[in-house]
């Protein structure tokens, strides 16, 4: 009984804590962002802060994907058939914000051929959440790019897109 | 104690949620001097965050175009809805009389033109529905990851469209002049008074106003059914108002021939 009120009391000492902190957290967010505030994100035709990811020349697909996300698990058949279908002059990263080890387990366990990058900054690459796809030149020109979770016809847009080379 | 830690883990998610604000994205078509430039006013917020500056850089007019406004919620999955902004009249082949009036095209560009896009004060196309008032639409929206507004597609005035075209701009106006062009054919092709009138009776029930509240959500068949009821419905109209012989005549007077340079590339 005593562990249990024990257990009760750290229980609300930490709850009380937390509202105090999310209090904090939103008088300043609205003191700061009112409501519908907005932050800059991609722009097709901007250059991006792509150094790290080694680009090659010809069309680079960034695939950002978190080993904690589970539209990024999701969407594996259809990286997997990216992977399998991209022309020659395209090649495929797979760019995690983790430490390497753990997006290369995240492909291995999948069975997904890819290339992966750990440690990636997203906010250079203005990536505010995962899944998402970019699309860029050699010199990390932004051609195109698709956010969230996709429907079968934005993943075939995707597919046009790089020139697959077998429609799925 | 477990509703408790799933309070906190509630409380910290929406805090960090809502300290980022909405990512706001753009994918114009520069490679074609079609410029979306992100809010100018964008520290403002509210509907300041979704009032983005449609710029043509092009050396030609710009006749009509399709819009994708994408909403990604807290959730993650994107929610995608088009609008189609263009006068039947740009694509047609010549100034021949018009069935429906349809004013010249308000929705063009000039070259160097710029325009305020926001999905609260443009009414595309066609659409029947009322434009949600600015609270109602920042409401459903407060919560929002991120949107893109993309150029889905774009017509110039020599009749070149370009963009990935994902709304059908292209099948639904096509499919459009075929229904007035397929049913002023039939009225022409229908020799007898009564026939022609339960012809046009019947087409004219096939499809109403209600399918197209929004036509840049409509499939293209939809579209083809629409515009020969409509026409239909007019030509009935004038049947009954001054009988079969103007009926005829007036369809024989109309054309909805397609602009022959009207083209994808």
């Amino acid at each position: 009984m005593k562990a249990r009120a024990v257990i009760e009391l750290a229980a609300n000492v930490l709850t009380i804590a937390a509202l105090a902190v999310a209090a904090g957290v939103g008088v300043s967010t609205l003191v700061r962002h009112p409501a519908n505030s907005s932050r800059p994100g991609l722009h097709r035709g901007e250059r991006l802060q792509v150094s790290g990811l080694h680009l090659k020349s010809g069309k680079n697909l960034i695939i950002a994907l978190g080993s904690k996300c589970g539209f990024c698990a999701a969407s594996v058949p259809f990286y997997r058939q990216l992977a399998t279908s991209a022309p020659s002059n395209l090649t495929i990263l797979a760019a995690f914000r983790e430490d390497s080890p753990t997006a290369e387990s995240f492909l291995r366990s999948r069975n997904l051929d890819l290339q992966a990058l750990g440690g990636i900054d997203f906010s250079a690459l203005k990536i505010a959440g995962t899944p998402a796809i970019l699309l860029v030149d050699g010199n990390g020109k932004l051609l195109d790019f698709w956010l969230g979770y996709l429907t079968p016809d934005v993943e075939q847009e995707v597919k046009r897109a790089i020139g697959a080379q077998k429609a799925g | 104690m477990l509703m408790k830690v799933t309070a906190l883990g509630v409380l910290l998610c929406c805090g960090q949620c809502f300290c980022q604000g909405v990512v706001v994205n753009t994918k114009g078509l520069p490679e074609h001097g079609l410029m979306l430039n992100a809010p100018l006013n964008s520290n403002q917020g509210g509907i300041a965050t979704y009032q983005f500056e449609f710029q043509n850089l092009n050396s030609k007019r710009v006749v009509a175009y399709a819009l994708a406004w994408t909403y990604i919620g807290p959730g993650g999955r994107p929610v995608t809805t088009y609008d189609n902004f263009y006068s039947t009249q740009e694509f047609l082949d010549g100034g021949v009389p018009h069935l429906v009036h349809d004013p010249p095209s308000s929705h063009s560009l000039k070259p160097g033109e710029k325009r305020v896009i926001s999905p609260i004060s443009n009414k595309p196309a066609g659409f029947s529905g009322q434009l949600p008032p600015p609270g109602k639409f920042l409401s459903s929206h407060a919560n929002d990851a991120s949107v893109t507004l993309a150029l889905d597609a774009v017509v110039f005035e020599d009749g070149t469209l370009v963009g990935p075209d994902n709304s059908n701009l292209y099948s639904k106006v096509t499919q459009e002049l075929k229904g007035y062009d397929d049913l002023l054919k039939a009225a022409l092709a229908t020799q007898d008074d009564n026939a022609l009138l339960a012809m046009l009776k019947s087409t004219g029930t096939l499809s109403n106003s209600k399918i197209l509240t929004n036509p840049a959500n409509a499939d293209p068949q939809k579209f083809y059914t629409y515009h020969k009821a409509e026409a239909a419905r007019m030509l009935e109209a004038m049947y009954k108002a001054r009988g079969a012989a103007a009926a005829r005549d007036m369809a024989g007077k109309v054309r909805y021939r397609q602009l022959p340079t009207l083209r994808k590339i």
